[in-house]
């Protein structure tokens, strides 16, 4: 290597927008500049100022269509075409490594769903799962197996199926019968090191998250929770994208280096797939030894308030819900009779749950459920951001409001600026006189 | 008796959050700080056992991160820790939970508690994972989301939260590990004199290097703001109007009408 060609230094490039690539995100590549060289046009598209830029690529990275790339002048980019040369003999060595690690994250196959049930009932979460597996699968063309433990379950694997499973590893055994991280943990660490699979999913429920985790620390892996997002890049790695700070960012976490792939995801994100009846797969039956009298947890009952009026909020096609701006409890009665003659239930954001208008279940938001109604109707909420993550992947979404700059109606599908106590009951009262006169017909 | 709980330090959730220039945490510049909300009832959930098992009785505080997390150490020592330990580490946050969880028990196995109280997840990058690796680490028993939590003769009742309205009641064998929800209890605000107080209490400071031993297993390579969605049509008109464009909308998205 000569003392010249020490001295040269790499060229950075300049950033430059591809013709008709932006999709006008909204000014991401701007916010992200550190030396502020990107401004925004009319159309929302950036103008890099290619004078200033010091070619730090964060605008490229940030770009979410992929429309900012890095221009090199010819000169520049014979320079670099020589410093890979150099480069070339260092890298063999890191070669020789990532081909000791690729054989060995190869030899882990297949995408998991573990389904979680209670009492033999599924959790449906674990079916949306099935959904969201089939297409991981396909990426990677590699089976989708559904795991089911418990006790007297072997019906879940015929559902497995008909949602989309290829195949279901059954453990079934009394010792199963109600879940414990203990007893759990063990069969499904048996079952990973014997199978191997490179991806797991499982549901961001209470269970869900306790066994996850304690999976991920036995066999020593990644995890990432509460997942948003899932897709395979080009070296079959699993990109798991989650909201963090309630939503107010995303992170893409990745688990290159371990097997295999674990990710939680949070019920109603992930579509439900469709049901197919009479789809067919292999059970491939485990035992796992475990002895009742080695678990130091019991479980002594399972106390269900379904019975005293419970709604669940998470699972329902239509939801009503009001905020702060419903002035007091009494106002919520309101909200009831619009949601019955939808055939709905009436949901709360955090303010008002503070407030003691409406009980914590009915919570919707970052720390309340997680819903995708068919129509979600916000009457009173600003929409903090993280009351918008807890809705914002409803089908329909009517805001009324009265102040215009609310954010909520940045998520809105319609947006009405007025006064919610002459909108609510007029609506409530003409859906009963279509409905009278639909009987009278 | 020893306890210990485990408390993070969190930006405000009502700031506005910048990716840094590493493109996978936030800049911390501009930031109001303050204890995880989870934490706070798990702070209480451990003073309020310390009371109930009088001076036999010792509860530690932990808390992972750079100088600033003192503030957050203080106050768990004014609402009724005995002791803290601080563990100095400037790049907390770039750490993954299994990192975390590694340095909390690396320094509790020395340690022999009884009990580990910890929140439920982070307000910021919330993986909800910490306490449940923590306990497979030192092998101890572990309940999470906990909504009731009562101790009597060594074994804890734990009351969990589950889906869609349902309630498990757990007993643990200790030692255990258990993760507070919100509205486990009513968390107290530290009084005055227990400020002064706690300003005398013994806060042990530790550099990470020493308990932590453990390669990440998990990255973050981006860290982005969430797409928007375009916004979407505003309906305006007198209520009456209002209310036709209303239904025409339930007639064309739904079978409420058909």
């Amino acid at each position: 290597m000569t003392e010249a060609k020490k001295t040269v230094k790499k060229p950075r490039g300049k950033a430059s927008l591809m013709e008709g690539k932006c999709i006008a995100c909204g000014a991401r590549c701007q916010s992200v500049c550190p030396v502020n060289c990107v401004e925004m046009n009319d159309a929302g598209e950036p103008i890099i100022d290619q004078s200033t830029c010091i070619g730090c690529i964060k605008c490229v990275k940030i770009c979410p269509a992929q429309a900012i790339e890095m221009y090199f002048t010819p000169e520049e980019q014979a320079i670099l075409a020589e410093l890979v040369g150099e480069a070339e003999a260092v890298t063999e060595d890191e070669e020789s490594e990532a081909r000791s690690l690729a054989t060995r994250l190869a030899a882990y196959k297949g995408v998991w769903v573990f389904v979680e049930q209670t009492e033999g009932e599924a959790a449906k979460v674990s079916w949306e799962l099935l959904g969201k597996g089939r297409e991981l699968a396909g990426n990677l063309g590699v089976q989708l197996s559904a795991v089911v433990v418990g006790e007297g379950v072997e019906h879940l694997c015929i559902e497995a199926f008909e949602y989309g499973a290829d195949q279901v590893y059954l453990v079934d055994a009394p010792v199963f019968k109600h879940y414990r991280t203990e007893s759990y943990l063990k069969a499904l660490c048996l079952l990973v090191q014997k199978y191997q699979p490179e991806i797991i999913l499982m549901g961001a429920t209470g269970l869900g998250r306790d066994l996850a985790g304690a999976v991920a620390t036995e066999v020593k892996t990644g995890l990432t929770a509460d997942c948003t997002g899932l897709s395979i890049d080009d070296k079959r790695n699993l990109m798991q994208t989650r909201p963090a700070f309630g939503g107010n960012i995303m992170a893409t976490i990745m688990c290159d280096k371990f097997r295999p792939q674990m990710a939680t995801v949070r019920p109603h994100v992930m579509p439900m797939s469709e049901r197919q009846p009479g789809r067919v797969g292999t059970i491939i039956r485990e035992s796992c030894p475990i002895r009742e009298e080695d678990i130091l947890v019991k479980v002594l009952e399972i106390i269900s308030d379904r019975n005293k009026d419970h709604v669940d909020v998470a699972g329902a096609e239509f939801i009503v819900s009001g905020g702060r701006g419903m002035m007091g409890k009494e106002n919520f009665a309101m909200l009831k009779e619009l949601a019955d003659e939808l055939g709905g239930v009436v949901g709360a954001s955090r303010s008002a749950v503070d407030a003691g208008w409406m009980p914590q279940e009915r919570q919707v938001g970052q720390t309340g459920k997680t819903v995708r109604p068919k129509i979600y109707v916000a009457c009173g909420i600003s929409g903090a951001i993280q009351h918008l993550v807890g809705m914002q992947d409803s089908d329909v979404v009517i805001a009324i409001n009265r102040d215009k700059d609310a954010p909520i109606f940045e998520v809105a599908t319609y947006g009405i600026v007025g006064d919610l106590f002459q909108v609510i009951p007029a609506l409530t009262n003409r859906l009963r006189e279509l409905k009278a006169a639909r009987g009278l017909k | 008796m020893k306890l210990l709980v485990c408390v993070k330090q969190v930006p405000d959730m009502e700031s506005r959050f910048k990716p840094d220039s590493r493109g996978v945490w936030f800049s911390e510049t501009d930031l109001a700080w303050r204890m995880n909300e989870y934490d706070e009832y798990a702070v209480e959930e451990a003073v309020k056992l310390r009371e109930q098992l009088g001076e036999s009785c010792e509860l530690t505080v932990l808390s992972i991160g750079p100088d600033r997390v003192g503030e957050v150490i203080k106050k768990a020592l004014a609402m009724g820790a005995d002791r803290a330990v601080h563990v100095q580490d400037l790049d907390a946050a770039g750490k993954d939970p299994w990192q975390i969880a590694s340095i909390i028990a690396g320094y509790a196995k020395e340690q022999s508690y009884d009990i580990i109280f910890t929140g439920m997840q982070s307000q910021d990058r919330g993986s909800a994972q910490v306490g449940v690796l923590v306990a497979e680490l030192l092998g101890f028993t572990c309940a999470t989301t906990l909504v009731g939590f009562a101790f009597a003769d060594g074994v804890i009742t734990a009351k969990r939260e589950l889906e869609g309205g349902l309630k498990g009641v757990a007993k643990l064998q200790i030692p255990a590990v258990v993760t507070c929800q919100l509205g486990l209890n009513i968390p107290r605000y530290p009084t005055l004199p227990n400020i002064m107080k706690a300003k005398r209490k013994e806060i042990a400071a530790i550099p990470v290097t020493e308990l932590l031993k453990e390669e990440p297993l998990a990255a973050t390579t981006s860290f982005h703001p969430p797409a928007k969605k375009g916004g979407g049509v505003v309906l305006e008109g007198d209520v009456g109007e209002l209310v036709e464009k209303v239904i025409a909308i339930l007639k064309d998205k739904t079978a409420v009408l058909r």
